[in-house]
């Protein structure tokens, strides 16, 4: 040995290196089976182009279109009404219509849409009540574009009044009060003040209203909506025709990421930031009067229809006696396999999301940003397409996994691994770097310092985004539709099947737990956020971040809360 | 000279606190008023209650004459033509500069962006208008909030803690600037603060608050030389007080007998400026403690009856914590009620 200090060895892999490399092999696995769809739609050629340009076919994409334009026009007359109430206004049970109100995110569109056409169908509960009354043949049918619209827009409002109330309540009242002071109305104020500071916000909400609704599969399919989603489905299960039902797919992304190009257009303008420092006072409520009432049944009406209906008819099912003699679903098989196969999804995607989400807590680098934003195109793409280009590129290199869990699983992941990124990168972001630095002068190597140092103190953020992937597993619809092998049921698809073959009253039992525990969740979720020290960056915590933030991924979490 | 602020017994509670009892003042217009006390006297209160982002519950407030507050009704405070510099500025993020500065104008077109760039001259920020706000250093958005609060040529501005959020360099430049601007365009205002060399350096009156009352309105001289009572003397400067028996022109006291500014009668307290006090070679005085600062030294001294005086005195000569010294004061002092 020669005398002196040791020098230390060098490293083969550095661990940025070695996330790198992790986050490079989920970029690959999310992507190319997306790549293969691309591939797939533009071999088509000519035919193809001639076929996506028939008038049929351009139908589907004019439904589409309208029904997002119309959405979001609904969402906006909802939420930012129901924000500005919430936030700002003096009126009875204010905080109980908030939370009543954000309910309505846990309801899966599919069992929205199946519980209105319930009440309000051509023989529904509302006809028994009317047919009571008077004489009456049938109501008239709301499938179609209105019934799409209204289960769409009653999910879809609180994208746009939780930011928006996240805006109004964490604006610098002295904006508002210097507006006063140079002269300006109340009504001028909310013009030229409010209004814009909130412009971030509502056009956030919209985008995300608007991808939401372009990747609704449950509503469009339930209300006969031939939008992309049901028309790829139809293409794909009726006809086989892989090729057409790649073709719309990659129309739909397309449309898809214009939308998200605005997005990023968007996030890079001003938002509302406060400047300065200071004390800021806390905002006092208005006195409203006589329009206290109106707002009451504003609220009321928005929970009647978006919680209790669904709640109420679901309820009934399961009171009513079948009519015919229809075996009643097995409820531990189908919740054995609903807890299984969302628990190791959950779990694969929380331990994955760990080292993407310290690769982007360590270096802020364009490249790392980059591949991370790769692996969100798993989420952001309709689910519907993400299951066709699994299916599609599984039958054509992995015909071992077609047709399996594992395959299943790995869906469930590239769907929804995303949200326990956010929910990690969160946590781990309030972990002061000191800390990093201190426990790295004290010894820990790089792996120690994530053990020791991140996982402990981050725990909250990493199981919230754990249990948030278990929630949108549990009710996600297209994936399991299209990947699930044949006698593998959760409550989703089992709830689409007895829709389809029209067994209503064996939907009320799975349709009430999966709605029970989704709520349950969020509850919790909310409740975390409550708590002092509680970890940042999931669920509504990260609306407060909103104006400034990347909404993205941050939103993307409240989506799937549903 | 006409009134360009008269407050009338305001009251004000919140709840549990009386954030404002009894408040009366009166300003001319083109003077330049401080109000100073510690946090939570009902500073920034009164200052929202002139602006008309609150209603007293009693008492009235008259804005050039024009009653804004009172039984009559409550002026709302787009109609009072009263400018507010907020303490974190509240500038609109949404806008750039020169949108900030005309936000509260009227007019053509023409005659707002003229009136744009005379404000942004006049606060020395020329060429600035098409900047955005993220840009700019806190004494440049401290002067942007300035200027559009003085844009719409208002009867008052009113100003709360403007100089809290910058750096004391900083602090002491612009405090300069705000006032030879203010006296530039002859406007009457209002500055909330707590801090009282900023109050007596700036303001032409100052009127000390504690408690939601106002203890006394003076000018900045008056009030630290004439104090009207110990709570005030306590607020501004720095003072020892001393128990004496007066009988006209003289008291007597633990240091001897001392003039007195205006002659009394029986008990009364001695108000002692530390800089007041000499310092001399030999005596009864013990030194407990010597702090220096460079340009002047402060000492804690102890007399034969065990009170505790402060006295700041020039660096000439060099003092020991526990060397004997005596003490005189210089110029007749102040009593006051005990």
């Amino acid at each position: 040995m020669t005398a002196g200090p040791r020098l230390p060895r060098l490293p083969r892999l550095d661990r940025h290196q070695a996330l790198q490399f992790i986050a490079v092999v989920t970029a690959l696995v999310v992507l190319l089976p997306l790549a293969w769809l691309v591939l797939r739609a533009t071999g088509a050629g000519v035919e193809g182009l001639a076929w996506a340009l028939r008038p049929r076919t351009l139908t589907i994409l004019a439904n589409s279109i309208v029904l997002t334009v119309t959405v979001v026009a609904g969402a906006l007359a909802i939420g930012l009404p129901f924000a500005w109430l919430t936030a700002r206004c003096e009126f009875p049970l204010r905080r109980f219509w908030l939370i009543a109100g954000l309910l309505t995110m846990v309801v899966p569109s599919y069992l929205g849409a199946v519980t209105l056409l319930a009440a309000f169908g051509p023989r529904g509960l509302l006809y028994d009540l009317l047919a009571a009354l008077m004489p009456l043949e049938r109501l008239p049918d709301m499938r179609g574009w209105f019934g799409a619209w209204l289960s769409i827009t009653l999910i879809t409002w609180p994208f746009i009044a939780l930011p928006a109330r996240a805006v109004l309540l964490g604006s610098d009242p002295a904006l508002e009060e210097a507006a006063r002071s140079l002269g300006l109305g109340r009504w001028q104020v909310f013009r030229r003040v409010t209004l814009p500071l909130l412009r971030p916000a509502l056009a956030g909400g919209s985008l995300l209203v608007a991808l939401y609704t372009l990747s609704d599969f449950g509503a469009v399919a339930v209300m006969r909506y031939n939008a992309f989603t049901r028309a790829i489905y139809l293409q794909y299960t009726s006809s086989f025709d892989r090729e057409r039902a790649a073709i719309l797919a990659l129309m739909l992304i397309l449309l898809t990421l214009f939308l998200l190009w605005l997005e990023r257009r968007l996030g890079q303008q001003r938002g509302g930031a406060r400047l300065g420092a200071g004390a800021q006072r806390r905002l006092e409520l208005q006195q409203i009067g006589r329009w206290r009432w109106p707002a009451v049944l504003f609220c009321a009406l928005l929970v009647a229809l978006g919680v209790a209906l669904p709640v109420g008819v679901l309820g009934s099912w399961l009171t009513r006696r079948a009519l015919f003699n229809v075996t009643p679903p097995d409820m531990g098989m189908l919740t054995a396999t609903t807890a299984s196969v969302s628990a190791l999804a959950a779990l694969a995607a929380g331990v994955l999301a760990l080292p993407l989400a310290l690769l982007l807590r360590r270096r802020h680098s364009r490249l790392n940003h980059w591949l991370v934003a790769m692996t969100h195109g798993g989420n952001v793409l309709p689910g519907i397409v993400v299951a066709l280009a699994l299916v599609f590129f599984a039958a054509r290199y992995l015909p071992a996994w077609y047709q399996t869990v594992p395959l299943l699983l790995l869906g469930y992941v590239t769907r929804f691994l995303p949200l326990a990124i956010s929910a990690s990168r969160g946590a781990l972001e309030s972990v002061s770097p000191r800390l990093e630095e201190a426990a790295r002068g004290l010894g820990q190597r790089p792996w120690q310092v994530v053990l020791r140092i991140y996982v402990p103190l981050a725990r909250a953020g990493i199981l919230a985004g754990i249990a948030l992937v278990f929630l949108s597993v549990m009710k996600e619809l297209p994936t399991t539709l299209v990947l699930a092998p044949i006698g593998t049921r959760t409550f989703a698809t089992h709830i689409w099947s007895a829709y389809s073959e029209a067994l209503l009253s064996i939907i009320g039992g799975p349709g009430l737990l999966l709605l029970g525990v989704s709520a349950l969740g969020l509850i919790a979720i909310l409740l975390r956020e409550r708590q002092p020290g509680a970890a940042p960056g999931t669920g509504v915590a990260l609306l407060r971040e909103l104006p400034r933030r990347a909404r993205a991924h941050a939103l993307a979490v409240l989506v799937h809360l549903r | 000279m006409n009134v360009a602020l008269a407050c009338r017994n305001l009251g004000k509670r919140f709840e549990t606190v009386q954030a404002l009892r009894d408040f009366s003042l009166s300003l001319q217009a083109g003077q330049l008023l401080a109000l100073l006390g510690p946090s939570g006297c009902g500073k920034t209160t009164t200052l929202r209650l002139i602006a008309g982002f609150e209603s007293p519950d009693s008492g009235e407030i008259h804005i050039e004459g024009r009653a804004v507050a009172g039984p009559q009704g409550h002026v709302p405070p787009e109609n009072r033509r009263v400018g507010m510099v907020f303490q974190d500025y509240a500038l609109f993020p949404h806008l750039d500069v020169a949108g900030n500065i005309s936000f509260g104008l009227k007019g053509s077109r023409e005659q707002r962006r003229r009136r744009t760039e005379t404000m942004l001259s006049l606060v020395g920020l020329d060429g600035f208008g098409p900047r955005s706000l993220q840009g700019l250093s806190g004494g440049q958005q401290q002067r942007v909030a300035l200027a559009r609060a003085l844009a719409p040529e208002p009867a008052l501005v009113l100003l709360d803690e403007p100089f809290s959020n910058l750096d004391t360099h900083l602090r002491v430049r612009l405090r300069a600037e705000v006032r030879a601007i203010l006296r530039a365009t002859g406007t009457t205002a209002v500055f909330v603060t707590h801090d009282q060399e900023e109050a007596l350096s700036v303001a032409d009156q100052v009127a000390v608050m504690s408690a939601g009352r106002l203890l006394q309105v003076a000018e900045p001289w008056r009030l630290y030389h004439e104090p009207a009572s110990r709570a005030v003397a306590e607020l501004v400067g720095e003072s020892n007080f001393l128990g004496a028996e007066a009988s006209g022109r003289v008291a007597r006291c633990a240091i001897g007998d001392l003039e007195l500014r205006q002659p009394a009668a029986g008990e009364v307290t001695l108000l002692l400026r530390p800089e007041t006090l000499q310092v001399t070679g030999g005596g009864p005085v013990r030194v407990e403690e010597v702090q220096f600062f460079g340009d002047h030294q402060r000492l804690q001294l102890r007399l034969a009856d065990d009170t505790a005086l402060t006295a700041q005195t020039d660096n000439s000569r060099r003092f020991r914590a526990g060397q004997r010294v005596g003490v005189k004061v210089n110029g007749p002092v102040l009593a006051l009620p005990v």
